[in-house]
């Protein structure tokens, strides 16, 4: 739903609950546009009654502006919207049979819904006659299967395979769409004659068709690409934050957090997934360091009771990821010093310390006491981080949330 | 002339509706000029750094570029890199430094005490939307030492991120095989069979 659910000001188990209202809102408006009469449907095929058309086109143009414009203020996620793979013959033999069962029956399927809801009896038969057909193409299936799943071109878009932009695209339907009314509207002068058009004899287009331009042209120079959040930290707060260098935690931190599971650190490996299968340190889940931005990581990443500390081999790598973080408002995040290089200097040398201080001291003896632990092997450390883990899991995201109809 | 109010009006609210937004988003991001995914992008990626035996193979063909040093002051006085211009990064963006931020050249090579301050300087510089900057890998200590001092080739490849030790054999306790792995999103995939549709 909307701006609702991804800027989180609803949960998403409102899902069905909006599902239902917009549903209730579809229905009505598609009945008073007059989809529920198969003469209306049909008249766009014998060109005297050309509204299915346009009210098509206009929420084609309406659901795209609204999507690349949402997407650009990070209202929704783009990314969970479901893009129908493009199955090149199956698409050419269903939409001649389709259109054949158009003309045929006057409705298309969602219409013949609507009709039927209203109490049309060649609506309900409509209805039965696609059951029927669901049946026969379920029991046959085995025969259409190669035709079916053939010429597979996966979920491919209008605009990449033209190599334009997306708000070109969406600029050149605008303008294609307005085209297409003007034209509409001149045929059904010519096939009518005498009533076209009755209601809206004398009106004038100008206004809406100026703005519709307008709102097109401004989409060509809106960028396209996924938003995170709108919720970035202000730049100057951001230049302040890293340069003032509060973001390390040492290495005897996390051997602290190893051997004491209740220590408040979660883990963070960001190298890419194949250093991390090889090696991590246990309990820490993987963030490839350039899927910080990602918002699947959300949850893991915006850990208010524990610190997330970042580590990759060294120190650099962490360091960009934490960049990101915190530039998408991530305030609990911390980089280990030195990287995991730095952990196993730790754990392999550890110099006499010079002074008789007690800090230097009482680290020294600690970090003898991991080294002797870490060289045994407590086989516990390993088995006891389980119960932590799923605390920090990202939120899971379920990639079925729109889908076609009409 | 009649206008046809109802469809104006409708496109006219849903028009303000988007420009508020618009607006809105400009007023409360403070306007990073790339975006945060773009910019992780490019700092995993190589685009955006040379090693230092790219550094000298630049240098000895001659070919155009800018080393700028962004330690403080005081460092850069004590010792640079030959041609290395003083940009510090306390001061990045003070008018003083104007000439070395929006010079044209096309490679802009940002060093520091260590890589990953160097690489803090290129990501404030992205976000104000300077092109061309590019970040020396390993940072000033190693460049000195094995390209001015020994013109040693040993460390011209250097990386923070290689590993220096075997860590599976030194750590004995070791992630266990059960360890729990946490899926990146728990996607449900049925991308691959067609759906829905009227």
């Amino acid at each position: 739903m909307g701006p609702l659910i991804p800027t989180g000001i609803v949960g998403m188990e409102w899902d069905l609950f909006f599902a239902f209202f917009i549903g209730i809102a579809f229905g009505y408006v598609l009945e008073q546009a007059g989809f529920s009469s198969s003469r209306k449907l049909a008249g766009v095929f014998y060109g005297y009654d050309f509204v299915v058309l346009r009210v098509f086109f206009t929420a084609a143009i309406t659901a795209m502006t609204g999507l690349l414009l949402m997407n650009h203020l990070g209202m929704i996620d783009i990314s969970l919207v479901y893009i129908n793979p493009t199955f090149l013959w199956s698409a050419i033999v269903g939409g001649a049979i389709m259109g054949v069962g158009f003309i045929l029956g006057g409705f298309c399927p969602g219409t013949s819904v609507t009709a039927a809801a209203i109490g049309k009896i060649d609506a309900w038969a409509f209805l039965l006659g696609i059951g029927i057909g669901i049946l026969i193409f379920g029991e046959a299936f085995p025969m259409f299967e190669a035709l079916y799943n053939g010429s597979s071109l996966g979920p491919i878009l209008v605009f990449e395979s033209l190599g334009i932009s997306a708000g070109w695209f969406a600029f050149i339907l605008i303008a294609v769409a307005l085209a297409a009314f003007g034209i509409t509207a001149a045929i059904e002068q010519k096939v009518n004659k005498e009533n076209a058009l009755e209601d809206a004899k004398g009106m004038s287009y100008v206004l809406p068709v100026t703005i519709a331009l307008i709102v097109g042209v401004m989409l060509i120079f809106i960028p396209y690409e996924r938003v995170t959040s709108i919720k970035e930290l202000p730049k100057i707060e951001f230049n302040e934050v890293v340069m003032s260098g509060k973001h390390y935690i040492t290495p005897d931190e996390v051997a602290y957090k190893l051997i004491y599971d209740y220590h408040p650190i979660v883990l963070v490996d960001v190298r890419d997934a194949a250093d991390f299968a090889e090696f991590t340190l246990p309990g820490s889940i993987n963030i490839p360091a350039n899927q910080v931005t990602s918002r699947a990581w959300q949850t893991a990443l915006s850990n208010k009771e524990q610190k997330v500390v970042l580590y990759s081999n060294g120190t650099v790598l962490a360091e960009k990821a934490w960049m990101m973080a915190v530039r998408l408002g991530y305030d609990n995040v911390y980089v280990l010093k030195g990287g995991l290089n730095g952990f196993f200097d730790n754990l392999t040398q550890n110099p006499k310390p010079k002074t008789y201080k007690m800090e230097a001291q009482s680290a020294y003896a600690f970090r003898e006491r991991v080294r002797t632990i870490f060289k045994e092997g407590k086989a516990d450390i390993a088995t006891r981080k389980q119960a932590t883990v799923p605390s920090v899991s990202p939120k899971s995201e379920v990639k079925v949330a729109s889908r076609g109809g009409c | 002339m009649k206008s046809s109010k109802t469809l104006t009006i409708i496109v006219l609210v849903f028009t303000g509706f988007f420009l508020i937004g618009i607006i809105g988003k400009a007023v409360l991001t403070s306007g990073y000029k790339q975006s945060a995914t773009n910019i992780a992008k490019e700092l995993t990626s190589e685009q955006r750094f040379i090693n230092i035996a790219q550094l000298h193979a630049l240098i000895t063909s001659g070919e155009q570029h800018l080393l700028i040093d962004v330690r403080d002051s005081t460092e850069y006085k004590k010792g640079r890199l030959p041609n290395a211009v003083n940009l510090p990064i306390s001061e990045l963006f003070s008018a003083d430094y104007a000439d070395i931020r929006e010079s044209n050249i096309s490679r802009k090579i940002l060093y520091a005490a260590s890589e990953a301050d160097a690489v803090k300087a290129l990501v404030m510089l992205m976000h104000e939307g300077y092109p061309n900057f590019i970040v020396l890998t390993g940072g000033y200590p190693i460049a000195q030492s094995s390209l001015i001092d020994t013109q040693n080739p040993s460390a011209w490849y250097s990386n923070d991120e290689k590993m220096r030790y075997n860590y599976k054999s030194l750590f004995k306790v070791g992630p266990s095989t059960e360890a729990p792995h946490v899926a990146a999103d728990k996607v449900v995939d049925i991308s691959n069979k067609p759906r829905g549709g009227c």
